[in-house]
């Protein structure tokens, strides 16, 4: 193994694990979280001698890794097949169960987008413009697709309602 | 409970991906790298392929072949002469040519100057140079397209190029009409050259009515007699034929048109009037020659620039006429050729391409067929030359149809959008890397 080689395998070992996550997020089960996860690594690996070259390789992936989940990349199974991850989380019977079970099949319902977008603002934590950009969108497109993802989830999930608002976060100036 | 903490709640127990995962991503990362090479490679060799093929005068011509100074004769003719993006000088050995073209744009069309081109086999043209530009000094080219005469510079000398060997023999004291010089050698002007059915030999007009011969293997030139008539052609290796007689043009005149034919020194050795020519003006370019010396074919008109063209072939044993044929648009001035059995006359039709028809069985068939762009006026054909196939044709053969000039820069258009289309995609499919 190669210096080369050996530096991406480090940082995969490092970041696959938040990753992954990520990735189980934005597809919904685990095994299509896997592959996303290799295609997005796959394709950075290609380059990666220009990734690192730019500094920290994990903007790039993230990058990556969203726009196969939004853009194309087994989009349509993804949206068949979301709704494994609860067989992740352990079965235990109890609210936490039921609730898990009531958020997924909710964000099953939305958009490979919307769920993108909940995902970079509710779970990475990025602001509208860093989730613009990561998205390649404006950030009145981002506004929207958070508004109507929330909205759709208060629908979707009436029970956690209280989670969804109020409302739509705003950017701070 | 935030839609954050539902969010964590949600993959908090999610194990760490498999361990193999760096290796299985790099593996498929420099595959798919290796991949992308060998496209980028395969997709730059076709596109430079296309470029070669499609281009018109982006390959050097071949030289190779003829390195060596083995005489060839041409094989075959051009059945387009088409647009060229860069045309370039006459090279020393480009090898036997097929014809030789006179472009003269009437309204211009392209940038390509006008004047005397040089047209292989395939259609390339190179462009004679130094007095390229004087397209009333017609060049001449041997029957096998070997030999290739010209006046090198206004002053002189006249040259005859070997363009298989690159040998060069040159005649001092044949000058530009213009220029000063013996009278004897003033070159003429608006009149076809000759050379002998093997070449050794070239009949050239000369100012005032005169003509002179070269002597091609010791690089001497002499004058002819005066008043033996007009140039047109060799009947043998040293039998000349002149045309003489018939009227000036104008209505009512009665003498017939005569065929002279002579030896090498001019001395007379048969005179036939031509069956029912009385009164018809024949200029310097009517009269050709068929190879074997049996016929003449004439290009005749009843009243100078006024009525419709005619061509006639008439036997040159006793002058009597063998055919006629009226081409419609007849490209005149400019002469007819010979070829093995057929007759080849230059027409131009409306569009303003020159096309050759070849009338040996009376049913005009299109032999070769030139850009409008060009400018083409008149060829001068290496007789051999008309012999052999028709070449460079492609799909679309002799057709004239607009199109048909430009489909290089439809492919290459077409093919430009797709490259394109696909780098547009990919672009953007791949994040950039900052």
């Amino acid at each position: 193994m190669d210096a080369t080689q050996a530096g991406f395998t480090a940082f995969v070992r490092a970041r696959s694990a938040a990753l992954g996550r990520t990735a189980l997020l934005l597809t919904g089960d685990r095994q299509l979280a896997e592959d996303l996860l290799q295609e997005a690594l796959a394709r950075t690996a290609a380059r990666w001698e220009k990734v690192v070259a730019g500094g920290d390789p994990e903007p790039y992936v993230r990058r990556v890794l969203y726009t196969c989940a939004v853009d194309g990349w087994r989009r349509r199974r993804v949206r068949e097949v979301f709704g494994g991850v609860a067989d992740a989380t352990a079965l235990d019977g109890s609210e936490a169960v039921d609730r898990r079970v009531v958020l997924q099949a909710a964000l099953a319902r939305l958009t490979p987008r919307q769920r993108a977008v909940l995902v970079l603002r509710f779970y990475e934590d990025a602001t509208e413009v860093q989730t613009a950009e990561l998205l390649d969108c404006s950030v009145s497109t981002v506004k929207s697709q958070t508004r109507h993802a929330l909205g759709r989830l208060r629908v979707l999930a009436p029970e956690l309602t209280e989670a969804f608002g109020p409302p739509v976060p705003t950017e701070v100036p | 409970m935030s839609l954050t903490d539902l969010l964590d709640d949600l993959v908090r127990s999610q194990p760490a991906p498999d361990p193999a995962l760096a290796a299985a991503a790099w593996r498929e990362g420099r595959r798919r790298r290796r991949t992308a090479r060998v496209r980028v490679l395969a997709v730059a060799a076709a596109v430079a392929g296309l470029l070669v093929v499609v281009l018109p005068g982006a390959v050097v011509s071949p030289v190779a072949p003829f390195a060596g100074g083995v005489a060839t004769a041409v094989v075959g003719h051009p059945e387009r002469i088409g647009r060229q993006w860069w045309v370039r000088d006459l090279p020393d050995r480009p090898g036997p040519v097929a014809a030789l073209l006179q472009a003269v744009q009437e309204q211009r069309t392209s940038d390509e100057p006008d004047g005397w081109y040089a047209v292989r086999a395939d259609g390339h043209r190179w462009r004679l140079p130094e007095v390229s530009h004087r397209t009333d000094l017609w060049p001449a080219l041997s029957d096998d397209g070997r030999l290739l005469g010209r006046l090198a510079t206004p002053a002189g000398p006249y040259v005859v190029h070997n363009l298989v060997t690159g040998e060069r023999t040159s005649f001092e004291g044949i000058v530009d009409p213009g220029g000063r010089g013996d009278r004897a050698g003033l070159l003429g002007s608006q009149s076809p050259a000759h050379f002998s059915p093997d070449g050794r030999m070239l009949w050239l007009p000369s100012a005032l009515g005169r003509t002179m011969l070269l002597d091609v293997a010791i690089g001497s030139w002499r004058g002819l007699p005066e008043g033996l008539g007009k140039p047109a052609g060799w009947a043998g290796q040293d039998r000349l034929v002149w045309l003489h007689g018939g009227g000036d043009g104008s209505l009512g005149s009665a003498v017939p048109l005569r065929a002279r034919t002579t030896d090498a020194t001019g001395a007379t050795v048969a005179d036939v009037e031509l069956g029912g020519t009385s009164g018809v003006f024949a200029s310097q370019w009517a009269g050709s020659v068929s190879k074997g010396g049996g016929e003449v074919a004439v290009t005749t008109t009843t009243a100078f620039s006024a009525a419709p063209l005619g061509v006639t072939r008439y036997a040159l044993g006793d002058g009597s006429p063998r055919s006629a044929f009226v081409p419609v648009d007849a490209n005149q001035p400019c002469s007819t050729t010979w070829s093995a059995g057929a007759l080849v006359v230059p027409v131009q039709p409306p569009d303003s391409a020159v096309v050759v028809q070849d009338v040996v069985d009376g049913a005009p068939v299109t032999v070769t067929v030139a850009a409008p762009q060009i400018g083409a006026r008149c060829l001068v054909w290496a007789a051999d030359a008309l012999d052999g196939p028709a070449r460079g044709g492609g799909l679309v053969g002799t057709s004239e149809a607009g199109w048909t000039w430009w489909w290089r820069e439809v492919l290459l258009a077409g093919v430009a959008l797709v490259v394109a289309g696909v780098l547009l995609v990919v672009r953007r499919r791949r994040p950039p890397v900052v």
